[in-house]
């Protein structure tokens, strides 16, 4: 490709061609150099807790089966039969002890291996069933409950690529007590296409607390679960670290001394945040103040981690597509009562019926529209926006002194161009 | 295989008769509100305990063939309540719910109206309306979306006429073409 003219990332200036969010060639590009070589989400294990569990997942534009096999282990492979590459699976979600290939009838069980294929006396000697199991992925990690794959055996350790991200992410996917408690999934995924390029999606989930205007008329109406709030629970200041490796976090300050009993639409959610901060408290001391609201991890799995607490899979579906899947989760101990409120809270808030989102994906729809504008190709887009850093005992890297910043999405399309190779 | 074989329902009363009329032209000047963009007056559709739920449907084998949509502690497209749903309509009056200004165009076609059965509830008499929606949106320049479900109400007989206590729509979709569900469905 010919970057000679306008680099396509311009580290100089911090000015990014329009051309990478609209063009097929650099697509195709991302596709092989990004989604095949990185740890994408893919589920978590509250979807599949029993042994034959499975739900049919997505890695990219392609397909995957997360299954929990006998030995307790969550495998994922390619829904394509070895045979002809229909699909083995044509469920969401379920149980199952085979996948069975309606076409030809080549079955495989829960690990992928290929485990029967009719007629096996006209097979040749040759056939090693061995080498016709489903294709797997390289690697599968578990996470304090995400499910993470890569197609690439030189991947790092998962802990090791997150770096940084590792221990917001290990509280923002905890209980809100900050304990060894687990969180769920509510069942059911929202999956929407979107008409817009994946990368504006984890701009947003990363590094782009500028757009807060956008989402004006929602803190108009009140939606917030406390009577007074805008759209979510009234944080502190937030701060912006990104890592080396293109993950964006989005970190707040709150203070201590304040009980967090937000909800007093819902007296037992209130009394059940307030029962939890204390004992947050109680264990993480000073830390507790510093949670992880918002993360990109590198290069599109999505968290929102505060209230509302949600996951995004920001599947590029083509240029100017995106197939988003949105998941809710909540404290898996919480009274029923806690998860029904905040489920409905949630709803509200994200997702193509979300009152805030709507309002995101009018912007990142639109603007992928104008990366693609023909008489603009030689005007890039700017990132130049730069608060200046400082240390922070409980935020790591180089944390933003205000959050009017750009910093993340900088390095987030830095670490973009390292793995494209430009 | 067994076939089920349906008895031949008497005939209706006059009543019945007069009860369908009575809901399909509060359910079509209910869909004629929204689509004149009459937001605030819609509102007036519904009592103080609507449930306004739209769950989400999966793709499941066929053993699941009547649960195969999200359950009520599960998660949905929308699942308003009557502060959420004046809340929606705020957010339109403001005039900045970018998603919606300009406002989309939308024509809801309401069909297949049958009363289910009448309830007497706490709070009165409760009738259940099973019916169809298409539901088209234009906006900008785009030719638009349509998208197609199932609908059942609930709709109580107050003081102040026939209002929506329950609302519970099934698009057919299990993965969303429409972009969004930023119009009222």
């Amino acid at each position: 490709m010919n970057i000679n003219a306008h680099p396509l990332v311009d580290r100089n200036r911090d000015v990014i061609s329009r051309k990478i969010f609209h063009d097929p060639e650099i697509y195709e590009q991302e596709m092989e150099r990004i989604f095949r070589k990185s740890w994408l989400l893919v589920g978590h294990e509250s979807l599949i807790p029993n042994v034959g569990d499975f739900f049919l997942s997505r890695m990219g534009e392609d397909q995957v089966i997360l299954s929990r096999s006998r030995d307790g282990k969550a495998n994922v492979f390619l829904n394509s039969c070895r045979h002809k590459g229909m699909r083995v699976c044509r469920y969401d979600e379920g149980n199952t002890k085979l996948f069975y290939c309606p076409y030809h009838a080549w079955s495989y069980d829960l690990n992928g291996d290929l485990k029967g294929v009719p007629e096996k006396e006209s097979y040749p000697e040759s056939f090693n069933k061995k080498d016709w199991g489903l294709i797997k992925v390289a690697k599968v990690a578990s996470f304090r409950g995400t499910i993470w794959a890569t197609w690439n055996p030189d991947a790092p350790d998962f802990e090791d690529y997150l770096g940084d991200a590792r221990d917001g992410l290990w509280y923002g996917l905890g209980p809100w007590d900050g304990g060894d408690g687990e969180v769920e999934v509510y069942g059911g995924v929202q999956k929407w296409n979107i008409p817009c390029n994946w990368k504006f999606v984890s701009e947003n989930s990363g590094g782009d607390p500028l757009h807060n205007i956008s989402h004006m008329s929602t803190d108009l109406s009140k939606i917030g679960p406390r009577e007074g709030v805008g759209r979510r629970d009234p944080f502190g200041d937030l701060f912006l670290t990104p890592t080396d490796n293109g993950h964006g976090l989005i970190f707040e300050k709150v203070p201590l001394d304040k009980p967090r009993e937000h909800y007093q639409l819902s007296k037992i959610t209130s009394e059940y945040f307030e029962d939890c901060w204390r004992r947050r408290i109680d264990r993480l001391g000073e830390k507790a103040g510093s949670p992880l609201v918002l993360a990109n991890i590198f290069p599109n799995a999505g968290f929102h981690t505060q209230q509302p607490r949600v996951m995004l899979m920001a599947h590029p579906n083509g240029p100017r597509s995106c197939q988003a899947w949105r998941m809710f989760f909540v404290d898996k101990d919480a009274p029923q009562e806690v998860k029904d409120f905040l489920r409905a809270y949630y709803i509200s808030y994200s997702g193509p019926g979300g009152m805030t989102e709507q309002d995101d994906m009018e912007n990142w729809n639109y603007a992928s529209e104008g990366a693609a504008v023909r008489a603009a190709q030689g005007a890039p887009f700017s990132y130049v926006a730069d608060t200046g850093s400082y240390s922070d005992p409980y935020i790591p890297g180089k944390v933003s002194k205000w959050w009017m910043t750009e910093r993340n999405n900088v390095a987030f399309y830095h670490a973009w161009a390292d793995r494209m190779g430009y | 295989m067994d076939l089920v074989i349906e008895r031949p329902r008497t005939a209706p009363t006059i009543d019945e008769l007069l009860l369908v009329r009575e809901v399909e032209e509060f359910l079509f000047r209910e869909a004629d509100t929204i689509d004149s963009r009459h937001f605030e007056e819609w509102l007036d559709y519904f009592t103080d305990d609507i449930r306004y739920w739209v769950p989400i449907r999966k793709n499941l084998q066929f053993n699941k063939r009547f649960e195969d949509s999200t359950d009520e502690h599960q998660s949905a497209w929308i699942d308003d309540n009557r502060m959420t749903l004046v809340a929606r309509v705020y957010q339109v009056l403001t005039k900045i719910h970018w998603a919606e200004e300009p406002l989309s165009r939308v024509s809801h076609l309401v069909t297949n109206v049958y009363v289910d059965r009448v309830e007497q509830g706490e709070r009165g008499e409760e009738i259940v309306v099973k019916s169809r929606l298409l539901v088209h949106r234009s906006r900008m320049e785009e030719a638009g979306e349509m998208l197609v479900g199932k609908r059942e109400d609930r709709i109580r007989r107050t003081e102040e006429g026939l209002k929506i206590c329950y609302r519970k729509i099934l698009i057919d979709q299990a993965t969303l073409s429409a972009k969004n569900l930023s119009f009222f469905l």
